[in-house]
């Protein structure tokens, strides 16, 4: 097969299982996971034949366009030289969305295969099958696609189903309003996107990521513009990748099933807006004013969510502020002028994040809780299998040499240490600190508590029992090995030493905290000090958007409200309707019935044309 | 000479006739004076050399037409007592003003105008109308007696007791 | 010339038919008086018809053609008139154009 043909396997396996999940008679609906296991499937092999054929960016990159519409074949903008405008549709491969497929193809994979145990129960399951195929479809075809508007297409279905998954068990009020707050909150950050989209395409006439070199870019715009271009852009991804401040729906966002929080909520989707970063990496990098801004951004984002990761109960929301940190860390990085670095980190993170999603969905399914502390009284040390993936995945979190995350995150302290200043290098180890130290919290939790009221498994079939276990076993071995594939493999003693050093010190808190967790937890009842207080509001931010929101644009819709009923409604809209019908009552009266009347008009008028013409 | 006193007469009754159809208030008296007028009518044909016309037009409109319409009145009014109410005189005034107004423009208009002339001498036979309706007019023919046939069906349709 | 051989005199005629025409027309009330009114309109086209096949056809059939027209249509016209007249006045038990005014706006 050639590129073009795995390219539409991979595109169009999930649509088809989408479809036929749609078309599905209710008599048949329970081989809709089968469905969409199967066609995953499909698309995980095939992406797999991509990157074996093209392993260490062989014959790379590919380009497949389309020119899909002339917009104007002049210069319709004065000063700027661009002789035409063109939009093109198509597929783009480099080494980057080659890594970037292979990973969502798989893990969409694992992920469909884990809800097949963890949603066993559900009633409307080829409803939730169908949008997972569906977002698998849409998140491809960001990845593959050859230019920002395709991208913007896809990534705006990202957000979609991204909504349709989080607000799955919408007769839940609680879903659907963190369903509610997701969309919004990504179109709000997406209208940025676009605009730069528009400015981009008006003054640089061509949207195709292979023309967008920052050289060509230069040469055509000035860098206040370039500025402002990448600035409008990354507002779409402090959006979708939940960068300081639109990063409240993250958290919220974990009303949804578990395994959509694997797949969307920390793997894929919410690393598109650091993949987009990466892909159009000469746009941002054109202007260090953007670069400074990324960065900024990704500190700030980093370090507040981990210190939020830091004081949760809930085990989604400890890992959901975790994604957000470790989000702003790639952000960083890539602020830093290191795209690999940060993609490097978006992969291992993909792979051990949602095997730590999945080990949560696992302990949740199980125990019926959220709570950690509830969790471990409930047994949950005694559940191996999610347990050791636990620790796996928490160990490659915390940067534990050798798993995957402290590769990666070694990376990202060595670009920040020579290209990102002491101040961004210090945000940068703390963050890692912090990271350890939730880490093993949360571990701790679990594993040192003792069992109260212990909650016996239900009996599970063998083929539920596979399902739990295989995406898990794959994950973790993932998570291990995707550490050994990055291109800057390389190890540096003094960052080697800085790590461990950090990773001890977290983990010693953590145990120091929590080595009798129930003592730690009525501690933590007890303690109400201000920092305390300030983490648990989350640094206010969902109260400024309240505020934001409940005041300022209430108050800004009261007077809109009254301005519309005064002046659109009364004075114009009403207004003109009344004079139409006023001058409607008018004419009427011509219209009295009498024919005679009728006929001395006619005749009247006709004398008087006659008499025009004499 | 002759021909202009009796030219002048018949004039004077056909407009005689018209003035009268129009402004007497009981209908059946105007039914009575549009018939004198069709009839000057019919004797300006015979001055234009058209006696066949002369001779339809007392048929079909004196001998048909007015007593339909007679007959319409009869069937639609006790005679006698039908004087109509009175004119309201506003209406009348404003319809004389544009009557006049119509006959003052059509006044003027043919004294501006010159007509083309023809020799009046020529072939007004029954014979050559009878060649024409069957040859050079005759879709035109048709077309009327299908209007009369549809005219028909449809008075009989609207005329029949529910 | 005698007025009895020029065009224009008939023409003057027949503008005179045409104008006490619309008089009745729009003056009447009696739906009947408004069909003779109507029947004095045509006349005085008939005989403009007959007036020009005289003075300025050639061929002197072709006028004539056409008042026959104008007659049979004037029958069909009748008809129809009288006959809505007729269901006017069992409807309404009038026919008085002022009361069938129920198109008002």
């Amino acid at each position: 097969m050639t590129d073009l043909h795995l390219f539409w396997v991979i595109q169009l396996a999930p649509l088809l299982a989408f479809l036929l999940i749609q078309v599905l008679p209710k008599t048949i609906n329970k081989v809709a996971p089968a469905i969409g296991m199967a066609f995953s499937l499909t698309a995980a092999l095939a992406s797999l034949n991509l990157s074996f054929a093209h392993s260490q960016g062989a014959g790379l990159p590919v380009e497949f366009s389309r020119q899909w519409l002339v917009v104007a074949d002049y210069a319709v903008w004065p000063n700027i030289p661009v002789p035409h405008y063109t939009l093109s549709v198509g597929f783009l491969l480099d080494p980057l969305n080659l890594l970037m497929i292979t990973l969502v193809t798989t893990i969409s994979f694992f992920v469909q295969l884990f809800s097949f145990y963890y949603m066993n129960e559900d009633p409307s399951r080829p409803r939730y099958f169908g949008f997972l195929s569906f977002f698998s479809f849409s998140m491809t075809g960001l990845v593959l696609s050859n230019n920002l508007l395709q991208t913007f297409l896809f990534w705006e279905l990202v957000g979609l189903t991204s909504y349709l998954l989080i607000g799955f068990w919408f007769e839940k009020k609680s879903a659907a309003t963190a369903a509610r707050k997701a969309f919004v909150i990504n179109r709000l950050a997406d209208l940025g996107f676009y605009l730069g989209i528009i400015l981009l395409f008006l003054l640089f006439g061509t949207l195709g990521f292979a023309t967008l070199k920052a050289d060509a870019l230069r040469n055509v715009l000035g860098h206040g513009t370039l500025t402002l271009i990448g600035l409008l852009i990354f507002c779409g991804v402090m959006g979708k990748s939940a960068q300081f401040p639109f990063h409240v729906w993250l958290p919220d966002a974990m009303e949804g099933p578990t395994p959509v929080s694997a797949l969307i909520h920390s793997a894929t989707m919410v690393a598109a807006g650091v993949f987009l970063l990466a892909r159009a990496f000469d746009l941002f990098s054109a202007s260090h004013t953007t670069l400074l801004v990324i960065l900024s951004i990704g500190a700030i984002t980093a370090l507040m969510s981990a210190t939020l990761a830091a004081i949760q109960r809930d085990i989604k929301r400890i890992l959901a502020y975790s994604t957000v940190s470790q989000l702003g860390l790639m952000v960083m990085a890539i602020g830093a002028g290191s795209a690999e670095s940060g993609m490097f980190h978006l992969s291992t993170h993909a792979y051990f994040k949602s095997l730590l999603f999945l080990t949560s969905g696992a302990f949740i399914h199980r125990f019926h809780t959220n709570d950690i502390w509830e969790i471990a009284d409930r047994g949950g040390k005694k559940d191996a299998v999610a347990l050791g993936c636990l620790a796996f995945g928490l160990l490659s979190l915390s940067g534990v040499p050798p798993f995957a995350g402290f590769f990666s995150k070694d990376l990202i302290l060595e670009v920040l240490k020579h290209h990102g200043g002491i101040f961004f290098y210090g945000v940068a180890v703390l963050v890692s600190f912090l990271t350890a130290y939730y880490s093993f919290r949360l571990f701790f939790v679990i594993a040192l508590s003792k069992i109260g009221h212990e909650v016996r498994a239900h009996h599970e079939s063998l083929t539920l029992k596979i399902s739990r276990a295989l995406p898990l076993f794959s994950l973790a071995a993932l998570s291990l090995i995707t550490g050994f594939t990055g291109h800057a493999f390389h190890l540096n003693m003094e960052l080697l030493i800085t790590t461990v050093i950090l990773v001890v010190a977290g983990g010693a808190l953590a145990y120091s905290q929590f080595k009798d967790p129930a003592a730690a937890e009525a501690a933590l009842r007890g303690n109400q000090g201000f920092i305390f207080k300030i983490l648990e509001r989350k640094f206010f931010m969902d109260d400024a958007y309240d505020f934001l929101v409940k005041k300022v644009g209430l108050a800004l819709g009261r007077w809109l409200n009254a301005f519309d009923r005064a002046v659109i409604n009364s004075l114009m809209v009403n207004q003109t309707s009344f004079s139409v019908m006023r001058l409607g009552r008018v004419v009427s009266r011509l219209q009295n019935g009498l024919l005679q009347d009728y006929l001395a008009w006619a005749v009247g008028i006709g004398i008087l044309i006659v008499f025009c013409f004499l | 000479m002759m021909e202009n006193i009796v030219f002048f007469g018949v004039v004077a009754l056909t407009l005689l006739g018209a003035f009268l159809a129009v402004s007497l208030r009981n209908v059946f008296y105007n039914a009575l004076a549009l018939v004198l007028c069709l009839f000057g009518v019919a004797c300006l044909f015979i001055f234009l050399n058209s006696e066949f016309l002369a001779v339809m037009e007392v048929i079909v409109y004196i001998g048909a037409i007015s007593i339909a319409i007679i007959f319409a009145i009869m069937l639609s009014t006790p005679m006698l007592q039908k004087t109509e109410a009175p004119q309201d005189r506003l209406k009348t005034l404003r319809s004389f003003v544009i009557a006049a107004l119509l006959f003052g423009g059509l006044f003027k208009a043919l004294q501006k105008t010159t007509w083309p002339a023809a020799g009046v001498d020529g072939d007004y036979s029954l014979h050559a109308i009878g060649r024409l309706l069957l040859t050079g007019q005759v879709l035109p023919f048709e077309a009327v007696s299908l209007v009369l046939l549809v005219a028909i069906m449809g008075a009989l349709l609207l005329a029949e007791k529910k | 010339m005698s007025a009895a051989q020029s065009l224009s005199s008939y023409l003057l005629i027949s503008a005179a038919l045409f104008s006490i025409g619309v008089f009745g027309l729009l003056s009447r009330r009696n739906l009947v008086a408004i069909l003779i009114s109507l029947e004095l309109i045509l006349n005085s086209a008939s005989l403009n018809f007959v007036a020009f096949n005289k003075f300025s056809l050639v061929d002197k059939a072709l006028g004539q053609v056409f008042a026959i027209f104008i007659i049979a249509l004037a029958a069909a016209e009748v008809c129809i008139g009288l006959s809505l007249i007729l269901l006017l006045h069992r409807k309404k038990d009038s026919i008085n154009v002022d009361e069938a005014r129920e198109l008002r706006g």
